[in-house]
């Protein structure tokens, strides 16, 4: 297949993923799910801080309040990819019956999902900038608490910028992997999987606190070197890797890929690709 | 009066007896709020406010219930819609309000069984210390805040009769916000409140906020009723404000939709 050709699709399908994401909703809500939703997710857990502190009469450190803050913020894009992978699958093999249309496209399924992830990155860029912007102008005017973010490096910006789409891309392909094979988890398997990196993937606090025997996820998950290299591109006094924070997510791309094709070869075998009304 | 009260149980009977079909998933779901509980709580024990742990464990209880008035009460008449349930109802010989009512029922006994097993296994594995002083006071708290919380979610189901699949959309808006403002990890009233004043008069408004501060001030503060009187005083104006509206409300989207043709109206 040519480049032009599977540029073609991949467009096409990203034109469908924004259609499902932002269009099918009136600007209002538009605003609310792209905004304010995520924006309520990053003020949730620096907020717990502060009033836990307050609760215990202890003072704000602005270095973990930002590294908090940084940690959700940029959270957002894993969290904006997972549910949609959670998602799609069921919607288009039960809801809408066009996955067997998708499959025996020329392109199929891979191409597809690259679409719909490049609409989430666009969704996602819109929450990921509006929440930083706003989260920090909130803490720093409204609350009174400063953020440490003392300067940017945008190297170390942009190298955990592409290692968080890439970490997010793997989810995206990972997840439908496992929904092909059933229609039980559309609505759980995303909040397990978040669930899980909220307590693994140094959004809130390092893994290591957990139990130091936790401390060698923070080099397997794809979700940790990113966010401590962000949180270095803006200044905190944390340690970062560049090798490690592409290869990580890389790594699991990879895998990702080749789960999803051998799902989607499997999924053929068992005749699951226009299975409706499996309840 | 007797057909209504059976159109109660039997929209109750539907929707526990579908969570036992399959009772794994009773452990599966209650799974996915302890992961994010587990996770505010050790940001609690990180930052060193560790005694106050269990405010996220009330919170994850809680938030059971508010996913499921979003998910499975507000959006319900929607689903019905789409699988052509919709219609039945709507030619029943019955009071709408019982649908609703048999709905909530059902939903407060599934979701109280969950929220159960969220709070044993979060107190167990995080150690929670529970000072519970009055357990009449948290009975009552707990029965007014569902009471007060279904009357929304009746309300959000009838405002949601005619709407197409942004209620989807809708119901994601307001999941995170909600969680914010109603306190589910922190308090959002009160003087340790990060909100300024009219924000806390706002988030007073949702059913949840004193709901799960008077919870939080039960079980893990150890106050009694006496000085949980405003609690109960706001729980019960919302709950008397709540339920005549989503009555006023079904009856005037149920015409609304009649005259407009859209109550069988699927993928808009």
């Amino acid at each position: 297949m040519d480049v032009k050709k599977y540029l073609r699709m991949v467009s096409a399908s990203a034109w469908v993923g924004w259609q499902v994401e932002s269009n099918w909703t009136e600007p209002l809500i538009f605003i609310g799910l792209q905004v304010i939703r995520p924006l309520a997710s990053t003020l949730l857990f620096p907020l717990l801080y502060v009033v836990g502190m307050s609760f215990v009469g202890g003072k704000t450190d602005p270095s973990y309040l930002t590294y908090i803050v940084i940690g959700t913020v940029f959270f957002i894009p894993y969290i904006s990819a997972a549910e949609t992978a959670g998602q799609v699958i069921s919607q288009d093999r039960e809801r809408y019956g066009v996955l067997k249309s998708i499959y025996i496209t020329e392109a199929s399924l891979t191409p597809y999902l690259l679409g719909r992830f490049a609409a989430v990155v666009c969704t996602a860029l819109i929450s990921t900038t509006s929440s930083l912007i706003i989260a920090y102008a909130t803490f720093m005017y409204v609350f009174n608490l400063p953020l440490t973010m003392t300067s940017i490096n945008f190297f170390q910006l942009s190298t955990a910028v592409i290692a968080v789409l890439i970490g997010s891309a793997a989810l995206f392909y990972l997840l439908p992997s496992v929904n092909l094979h059933t229609n039980k988890l559309h609505w759980s398997l995303a909040y397990y999987v978040l669930g899980f990196l909220y307590l693994t993937g140094d959004i809130i606090f390092p893994v290591s606190s957990l139990t130091h025997y936790a401390t060698f996820l923070t080099y397997i998950i794809p979700v940790n070197q990113a966010l401590n290299m962000l949180r270095a591109a803006f200044g905190l006094p944390i340690e970062s890797n560049v090798y490690l924070t592409l290869t990580t997510p890389a790594g699991w791309l990879a895998f990702s890929m080749v789960v999803f094709n051998l799902s989607v070869k499997q999924a053929r075998r068992k005749a699951l690709l226009d299975r409706i009304g499996w309840w | 009066m007797k057909t209504n009260l059976r159109a109660v149980y039997a929209r109750t009977y539907v929707r526990v007896k579908s969570q036992f079909r399959e009772p794994e998933w009773l452990i599966s779901d209650a799974l996915i709020p302890v992961m994010v509980v587990f996770a505010a709580a050790t940001l609690y024990r990180v930052s060193g406010s560790q005694q106050i742990a269990g405010f996220a464990v009330v919170g994850g209880v809680m938030m059971a219930f508010w996913d499921n008035v979003l998910w499975l009460m507000a959006s319900q008449l929607y689903w019905e819609k789409e699988s052509g349930n919709l219609d039945l109802f709507i030619i029943a010989p019955v009071s709408k309000m019982s649908i609703l009512l048999g709905m909530s029922l059902g939903s407060i006994i599934n979701t109280s069984i969950r929220a159960a097993l969220i709070f044993l296994i979060a107190t167990f594995v995080l150690k929670v210390e529970i000072n519970l002083a009055d357990p009449l006071a948290l009975l009552l708290l707990f029965v007014l805040t569902l009471t007060a919380l279904y009357g929304l979610g009746m309300l959000m189901s009838s405002l949601y009769l005619l709407y197409g699949r942004s209620v989807l959309n809708l119901n994601d808006v307001l999941t995170e916000p909600v969680y914010l403002l109603s306190g589910l990890y922190f308090p959002t009233i009160g003087k340790h409140s990060p909100f300024p004043a009219i924000i806390q008069f706002l988030a007073s408004l949702i059913p949840l906020t004193f709901g799960i501060d008077g919870l939080r001030r039960t079980i893990i503060l150890g106050e009694s009723l006496g000085s949980l009187v405003s609690h109960f005083a706001v729980l019960a104006v919302l709950t008397a404000v709540l339920i005549p509206m989503a009555w006023k409300t079904l009856q005037y989207m149920e015409n609304l939709g009649r005259r407009q043709g859209r109550l069988s109206l699927r993928w808009m």
